[in-house]
């Protein structure tokens, strides 16, 4: 055996192990997606309100026009890669957003004492205790239909699963001997959150909110479907789905292809959360469906 | 028994006050002022003053919060801006048939997710294997006006079994065939997610129970599998209520985008018009409406539970 080989055995035993095949295959079809958002104007073969009134809704396959055209001529393929990027964008910053608030709230939550612990707990099961794509539409509705306001209210929607699952967390992790070192050793509050909580709470919520991606998504296509998000001619999947509705007898493909495609990014994300869930090994606690 | 009624109705009382305070203040957020809108930009100040008194705007918020809610406890929803006819009157035709739909799905959801579940548990391995991954599926958080769309392409475009939308015919309107003719797409489209749910969830709860000690004794007593199967299946009822009575609610929220798609007269189809009507008082009513009937349905099946399963009412209301 030579020390290469040595070597590379000894490199291979301290990597982490590697990620089955179809996380691998799910993480590659978000990164293209991802490629879509910013190379999407070079790749759409036409601009996303190109409009050709003489070849208004063609099927699929038609030549020149790989999904057809739409009730003003659209290109649907161009339509859909362009609106990637809106129907990604407000799917992921919502997340972002209220992946940090939901956890600085769950961690307060979670590390402060049970009074504080109550009231924040018992606030948010108020939000939880109706259905959330009824607060974002009431939210939406108020600001004004924009696709800032759209991103308002899912992030103010998505804030208390997020805490919840936070506090779940962290309430689990103060019973652990590491914390009560850290606690005897005279670590402020903060110093624990910061280096003893977060990272233990990191996995788990980096699988929950890939799922919550995968809502987000469809919720936010959802308002914009409901004329509360993007406004046309934006090139954006809900939006495009409701202008279908106008055309489901004489071209119904106009309809499948922003269905679908809404339907399969949703999958995706939440596949990918199942997996992540999987390979980091996580017990998911306090979640709801 | 009693207790159990007292703890739980004490506890609903916050969430109902919670769930009116969000619902007031978000139309708070509505953008401009309210009494521009109208008495319009020529109006003189001593108007606008009046107009202001009149609506008792010139109260502070909380103010307004209590009167707001004293008269929706009557009834009272305010005035919709775009029909000129009372909130309540056009809520409750709406919720009424918001109501048929839910039902309808939630009768499909719950029969058939618990079918599922038990041929998920009990059935030969390569059947249950394929049954659970399509359920797994189903049960993500699936975009119903995707599914509706698809449903109306396939169903009611292409081979023209069911009506595209609508929820009766205008020809013979009290029909009660041509309603479930007009149920079936939005049905099946609404009860989709919950049934994978369900399914998913039910199956988990039956091979837990049997996991439990009886089990085995019933297995040990010479017992046929069958009703080895039934003990199983009556142990695990209470949980199948609680599952469903959580996806009933959530369907109530779902709904609101299968209506759209469907043309269907319920309280989603209401929010989605006044919402390019700008009708603030019908969008306000229609989410309290149905944040109100989540939590009534929460409540009716925690006690339902209580009824069922003597260990939940032994161990109380936990919150």
């Amino acid at each position: 055996m030579t020390s290469a080989a040595v070597l590379t055995t000894r490199f291979r035993a301290r990597r982490r192990p590697t990620w089955a095949l179809s996380t691998q295959v799910l993480l590659a079809l978000v990164v293209l997606l991802l490629g879509t958002v910013f190379l999407g104007s070079v790749i759409a073969p036409y601009g996303a309100t190109d409009g050709d009134p003489a070849n208004r809704l063609l099927g699929f396959g038609s030549a020149g026009h790989l999904l057809g055209t739409d009730g003003q001529g659209r290109d649907i393929l161009s339509r859909l890669i362009l609106g990637t990027r809106l129907s990604l964008l407000t799917g992921i910053i919502p997340v972002l957003i209220a992946g940090t608030v939901g956890s600085a709230v769950g961690l307060c939550a979670g590390l402060a004492s049970r009074l504080v612990n109550t009231l924040i707990m018992r606030t948010l099961d108020v939000f939880y205790s109706f259905p959330s794509i009824l607060l974002a539409i009431g939210v939406a509705a108020a600001l004004g239909p924009s696709i800032k306001n759209a991103i308002i209210a899912l992030s103010i929607v998505l804030i208390p699963p997020v805490a919840r699952i936070v506090e779940a967390e962290v309430v689990a992790l103060r019973s652990a001997a590491f914390m009560k070192v850290a606690e005897c050793s005279g670590a402020s509050r903060f110093l624990i959150a910061v280096r003893h909580v977060v990272p233990n709470i990191r996995a788990p919520l980096v699988v929950y909110c890939t799922t919550l991606i995968g809502l987000s998504i469809v919720d936010a296509a959802g308002l914009s479907f409901l004329g509360l998000g993007a406004s046309p001619p934006t090139a954006e999947w809900g939006l495009m789905l409701n202008d279908a509705r106008n055309y489901f007898f004489r071209a119904p493909a106009v309809a499948l292809a922003p269905a679908l495609a809404i339907l399969l990014v949703a999958l995706l994300f939440n596949a990918l959360g199942d997996r992540l869930r999987v390979e980091l090994d996580v017990r998911q606690r306090g979640a709801t469906p | 028994m009693k207790r159990y009624l007292g703890q739980r109705l004490l506890l609903t009382a916050p969430i109902l006050i919670g769930v009116s305070i969000i619902v007031f203040f978000t139309v708070q957020l509505v953008p401009g002022d309210p009494i521009s809108t109208l008495v319009g930009a020529h109006a003189t100040p001593e108007t606008r003053t009046l107009m202001t008194k009149q609506y008792g705007l010139d109260k502070p918020l909380p103010v307004q919060y209590v009167v707001w809610l004293g008269h929706a406890l009557q009834g009272n929803l305010g005035a919709s801006i775009s029909q000129q006819r009372d909130v309540t009157g056009i809520v409750t035709t709406a919720f009424s048939n918001t109501l048929t739909l839910t039902a309808f799905a939630a009768l499909i959801a719950v029969v058939l997710g618990a079918v599922l579940a038990m041929t998920i548990t009990f059935g030969r391995r390569r059947l249950s294997r394929m049954l659970s991954s399509v359920v797994s599926l189903a049960s993500v958080s699936m975009p119903q006006y995707s599914l509706g769309v698809i449903f109306i392409v396939v169903f009611a475009a292409d081979l023209a079994w069911f009506p595209a939308g609508g929820m009766r015919d205008v020809l013979e309107p009290g029909s009660t065939t041509s309603l479930l003719h007009h149920l079936v797409l939005p049905g099946l489209t609404a009860a989709a997610i919950p049934t994978g749910i369900i399914a998913r969830m039910f199956s988990a709860t039956l091979a837990e129970e049997s996991q439990e000690p009886y089990v085995e004794n019933l297995r040990a007593r010479g017992l046929s599998e069958w009703t080895v199967r039934r003990h199983i299946v009556h142990g695990s009822l209470a949980s199948l209520l609680t599952i469903s009575g959580l996806q009933i609610g959530y369907l109530l929220g779902g709904v609101v985008f299968v209506e759209v798609v469907f043309a269907w007269p319920g309280i989603g189809q209401l929010v989605y018009q006044s919402i390019s009507k700008r009708d603030y008082p019908v969008i306000q009513a229609g989410v309290l409406v149905s944040a109100l009937a989540f939590v009534v349905i929460n409540l009716v099946v925690d006690v339902a539970r209580a009824v069922l399963d003597p260990r939940v009412r032994a161990s109380g209301v936990t919150a």
